[in-house]
């Protein structure tokens, strides 16, 4: 089923809206497809990050102190206050800037493929990070938290929704602002075609965090569709750098 | 119920009317005027922008200068969305608008009805027409005047095409603002806000503008500068702001929009003062 039918999602969207984003788990009539079978949407493919808007905060690594936008508590403030660049750790702690909670807003390369029936994974190019969402999926409460943390996902009202939970404490911003092991991410993914032809994909991302956050961090950023690995390139995790 | 749906498409999907409140926002967040980085400027729209000066703001028939509607979007007051229902038919016309700021109005017509020739009369909201496309209401505006995409001096022409994106998650609106333009784009710009908060409580304020003379412009005057002759703080090669941003990036173009960008930024020379102005931060 492709989204521009969407006669079938309308008669679908008192289902959703009740089951909300667990819709793929448990009973009820999609519950013996699987994500890739349900699937509303192609999400498939490369895309990358236009960056029109946002531009200094997002393609240069902002200065201490800049919070725009984001509504951060004290102890938030506190932490960030003493935030030093030259004494961010080396190894893997540089990737604290590129955990679930920030990524979707770094400068990247996506690509987007099918793992398995139940399962969407989406390479990162910046950072060289891996996100997987997970299909008609209990959370893994068992699975050790990690910079991209564990994802369900289900198809609502044609968007791919996602929470991820289990986060690895990183940072919102890479000026150090921190965002806490109980952050909760949710996400919509948005893909449409524009008469033209160029195909975009919206992600609006919901950040909660009740350590940190006074209330939701919500952002929505674009990529557009290019040929598949096009302009592909990997980097590190970089504490000191944009992407 | 199919028969119903497949010859209705105007019926909404999902209830975006009511009362929408702005949350925070930063329109570029660099703090100095003339920074058009990340604009898909061609040469045209950057010689448009780089002639425009503060000053403009203190032209008598500028001060109320109203802001389009695909730039009040970004959020920057109290939106309200209703519906304009016919009697008869109990069908949706079209959606209607208001955002606080500046008294900005727009109408969608949801009826089919055609888009006007090109010679009528452009205005600040120009002609629209809307579309659902799954939940998502899509607004195809055009017949616009002139307008900032910025405000100083980056504009987008009265010939662009604007499509605008309206989508609910949950209490949010998301909107998502396109815009096609032959004469200042080398490229589509896009503009994406998930800012808006669904709150009934909310009252529209109404916003008088009166003229008010700040500044003395003389009258016939337009105030402008001259290509390459800018004085806007973010075209001066020897300043920076509190992000270290390169002149370079600050003219804007396509390239500055994506990614592999910020391997060119290191290679341009880091400008020797910063810009002391204090811009806004935080909540």
């Amino acid at each position: 089923m492709h989204k521009a039918g969407f006669l079938v999602s309308a008669l679908l969207v008192t289902v959703s809206l009740s089951a909300g984003i667990h819709a793929q788990r448990g009973g009820g009539a999609g519950a013996a497809q699987s994500g890739r079978a349900a699937a509303s949407d192609d999400l498939t493919g490369t895309w990358v990050s236009v960056v029109a808007e946002h531009w200094h905060l997002r393609m240069l690594v902002p200065p201490k102190g800049e919070f725009a936008m984001l509504p951060l508590n004290q102890a938030a403030r506190k932490m960030a206050a003493a935030w030093d660049p030259a004494k961010e750790p080396a190894g893997d702690e540089q990737c604290k800037g590129y955990g679930a909670a920030a990524i979707m807003r770094i400068p990247s390369r996506l690509d987007i493929r099918w793992a398995g029936d139940n399962q969407l994974r989406m390479e990162i190019d910046s950072g060289t990070q891996t996100r997987l969402f997970n299909f008609g999926a209990a959370t893994a409460t068992t699975q050790p938290p990690s910079w991209q943390g564990y994802s369900t996902a289900a198809w609502v009202r044609g968007d791919l929704q996602a929470v991820t939970t289990r986060l690895r404490p990183g940072y919102l911003r890479k000026n150090g602002v921190p965002y806490s092991d109980q952050t909760r991410v949710e996400e919509h993914f948005d893909r449409f075609t524009e008469p033209n032809g160029d195909n975009w994909l919206v992600v609006d991302s919901i950040v909660t965090d009740p350590v940190y956050l006074n209330g939701p961090y919500v952002t929505s950023v674009a990529f557009k569709k290019i040929p598949d690995k096009q302009g592909w390139d990997p980097t590190p995790c970089r504490a000191n750098e944009a992407r | 119920m199919l028969l119903t749906l497949s010859s209705a498409p105007a019926l909404a999907q999902v209830d975006l009317t009511g009362m929408w409140r702005p949350m925070p926002r930063n329109e570029d967040g660099s703090g100095m005027d003339g920074d058009y980085a990340g604009l898909p400027l061609n040469a045209a729209g950057r010689a448009r922008a780089q002639s425009w000066v503060p000053e403009n703001f203190d032209v008598p028939e500028w001060v109320c200068r109203p802001h389009s509607w695909d730039f009040s979007v970004e959020a920057v007051a109290v939106l309200r969305l209703w519906t304009d229902v016919q009697g008869p038919t109990q069908q949706v016309r079209a959606y209607r608008g208001r955002i606080a700021m500046r008294d900005q109005e727009t109408t969608i017509w949801m009826d089919g009805r055609a888009r006007p020739p090109d010679w009528v009369r452009h205005s600040w909201s120009g002609f629209s027409t809307g579309e659902w496309q799954g939940d998502t209401l899509v607004q195809t505006a055009t017949h616009l005047k002139e307008n900032y995409i910025r405000r100083w001096g980056a504009m987008r022409s009265d010939q662009a095409t604007v499509r605008i994106r309206y989508k609910r998650i949950g209490d949010y609106l998301r909107t998502t603002v396109i815009i096609y333009d032959p004469v200042y784009f080398d490229a589509p710009y896009i503009r994406t806000n998930l800012f808006w908060v669904n709150d009934p409580d909310l009252q529209m304020p109404p916003y008088p503008c009166d003229e008010a003379t700040e500044t003395v412009v003389e009258r016939g005057t337009v105030p402008h500068q001259l290509p390459g002759k800018a004085i806007l703080p973010a075209q001066n090669p020897d300043l920076t702001d509190r992000f270290g941003s390169p002149y370079e990036a600050r003219l804007g173009g396509t390239e500055t929009m994506y990614p592999e960008y910020i391997a060119k930024i290191k290679t341009f020379r880091r400008p020797p003062t910063v810009f002391s102005e204090t811009p806004e931060r935080g909540q």
